[in-house]
């Protein structure tokens, strides 16, 4: 028999529609078709309904504008605060005013040397936190006797806000690059541990059982089946982790009477009442945040091409 | 003790000697939180070289639990498993087994899914190419070698996943409810297809079920089991005429064995 009729044969339809029509469904026994009936001519009402073309093609430019329009607003509105006297102009200034201040801080020629400072730190602390994290988690995963005996230390440590440790790693570590960098280790290590522990425990009952009868070693359970499947949640991981990372470098820097940073810049800046200034610098720390959500989501789409927004083998 | 020389002698008398697996007093007990649970008890059993053999039952009553063990993933509580005269002790390459879900993984092609197996027992993938291929085209997929699993629907995964245990030949199929989640007319597809692949190669076949009309089609017997703890209440022997096609059904013998079995199972 044919399956011109698209019988759907999947459990909760997994198939996209465009996948079905060339479908070769292979009759073995010659067996005679039952009672499906041939291809026929179509009718006009038909031909009509599947001619026409989809109502939500021609949405798109609408919805440009829209987004464009509430940029607009938000500005706007940014504007009209301390303007209108609903908010003290010298805590807030409007975005013409933040735009001459980054402006002054780009022409001041000291603005790489605190970018590229900030940068170091949240680089080194992210990939040390992000790879302790990672190497933690696999070991949690695959030996159910570690993560018997840590797993209370790491519930509480997870529960503990980890921006309290600040203080305490620049009273150890002083006021160098070595504080920002561990404190930014602290903070971004714990989402990619906990990802990467949930992640590779992820594969179910019969992907294990596929291996187990395949006679598969540790290894190869664990590089075939249980890092591609927990590989999106890895990922998902890496960017807060990544995130994470920006905060903890800036908290620390903050705090300590350091000379170099966009976090010391920023207090500098609020202290001298130069908001200009300052809100400039925090549109230069959203701006790399950004960038490097960006960088990790291009990663993600290109690595993990197989993502529906669901994890793991079922 | 018999090779796979006798593979394909379907239907003939076997003595116990000539068995593919045997089962004596097996007992499977699990340890749960709530208390030891019985789930299997005293299960003895021949599986003769190139029959169809299914396991029929209500959920729960352990047939995934028996095969499973008989697999060598699941150790026996008590009793023994053998395998062509050698205790199971863990699984074996001549061993193959399908699932309920294909259980493709969404980052490989079908291809490479396919080919996996042969990736993990360490041989060559080249030489397997083409035959993974061939297997493809013979269960309707050739044109979708080079798709990813999500592009296919359910039935045509359970295909792949076919295939996939086709392509290293183990001489004994378990089955588990492998077409459990397809749709009826799906299910009878895959149904033809499977005593097709099992007539053509003389492979012996476990399948699991909770469909009696799909057991007694596709089966030479059918051992029918008790609710939880899983006990074998009878295997009996489906004597209905082979190659089988649809029109099975309609005989009344057909209807005779499916009640059989019903009122074994009490939901007659």
């Amino acid at each position: 028999m044919s399956h011109e009729h698209g019988t759907p044969d999947g459990p909760g339809g997994v198939r996209p529609a465009e996948a079905w029509p060339e479908t070769p469904i292979r009759v073995v026994l010659s067996e005679p078709a039952r009672g499906v009936p041939g291809p026929r001519v179509m009718d006009e009402l038909e031909e009509r309904l599947l001619g026409s073309a989809p109502a939500a093609a021609s949405k798109r430019p609408t919805a440009l504008l829209v987004s464009l329009g509430t940029c607009l607003a938000l500005l706007l509105g940014w504007y009209a605060l301390p303007h209108l006297g609903l908010v003290n102009p010298l805590l807030l200034p409007d975005p013409i005013q933040v735009t001459r201040g980054l402006w002054l801080l780009i022409e001041g020629g000291f603005l790489p040397r605190h970018f590229k400072v900030t940068l170091t730190e949240v680089g080194i602390g992210f990939v040390i936190g992000a790879t302790a994290g990672f190497v933690l988690g696999t070991l949690l995963a695959l030996s159910p006797f570690l993560r018997k005996i840590l797993s209370p230390y790491i519930l509480a440590l997870q529960s503990l806000p980890k921006v309290v440790l600040a203080p305490l790693i620049i009273g150890w570590l002083g006021f160098g690059v070595e504080s920002k960098i561990a404190t930014a280790v602290a903070i971004c290590f714990f989402p990619l541990m906990i990802n990467t522990l949930v992640g590779l425990t992820l594969p179910t009952d019969e992907p294990m059982k596929l291996m187990s009868s395949l006679g598969a070693s540790r290894w190869q359970v664990y590089r075939k089946l249980r890092l591609p499947t927990a590989a999106p949640l890895i990922f998902v991981g890496v960017k807060h982790s990544a995130l994470l990372a920006f905060t903890g470098a800036l908290v620390a820097e903050i705090l300590v009477g350091s000379s170099e940073g966009l976090g010391r810049l920023v207090a500098t800046y609020n202290q001298q009442i130069r908001m200009e200034l300052a809100f400039a610098v925090v549109v230069i720390v959203a701006a790399m945040a950004v960038a490097a959500v960006m960088f990790f989501d291009y990663l993600d789409r290109k690595l993990i091409f197989w993502r529906e927004d669901k994890a793991g083998v079922r | 003790m018999t090779g796979d020389t006798s593979l394909g002698t379907s239907g003939s008398p076997t003595s116990s000697r000539d068995s593919v697996f045997e089962v004596s007093h097996l007992y499977k007990v699990f340890h749960t939180d709530s208390g030891p649970v019985m789930a299997l008890r005293d299960i003895n059993l021949d599986v003769r070289p190139g029959e169809f053999l299914s396991f029929v039952g209500p959920s729960g009553c352990g047939k995934s639990t028996l095969l499973n063990v008989i697999a060598g993933l699941l150790p026996a509580s008590h009793g023994e498993v053998s395998f062509k005269g050698q205790p199971v002790k863990e699984p074996s390459r001549d061993i193959g087994m399908m699932f309920q879900t294909s259980v493709l993984f969404p980052w490989r092609t079908v291809l490479e899914n396919v080919l996996m197996p042969i990736e993990i027992f360490g041989w060559d993938k080249k030489a397997y190419k083409d035959r993974a291929v061939e297997l493809l085209a013979a269960v309707g997929l050739e044109s979708f070698v080079e798709a990813y699993p999500a592009q296919l629907s359910g039935g045509m995964q359970q295909r792949a996943s076919l295939a996939r245990v086709l392509l290293y030949d183990p001489a004994v199929l378990l089955l588990d409810e492998p077409f459990g989640a397809l749709d009826e007319f799906t299910r009878e597809n895959m149904n033809l297809e499977l005593l097709k692949i099992w007539s053509a190669t003389g492979k012996t076949v476990i399948f699991v079920t909770h469909n009696i009309n799909e057991a007694v089609f596709l089966s030479d017997r059918v051992v029918v089991m008790t609710p939880r703890p899983g006990e074998v209440a009878k295997v009996l022997d489906v004597d209905l005429p082979r190659p089988r096609s649809l029109q099975v059904m309609k005989d009344a013998r057909f209807g005779e064995q499916v009640f059989e079995i019903r009122e074994l199972l009490g939901v007659a």
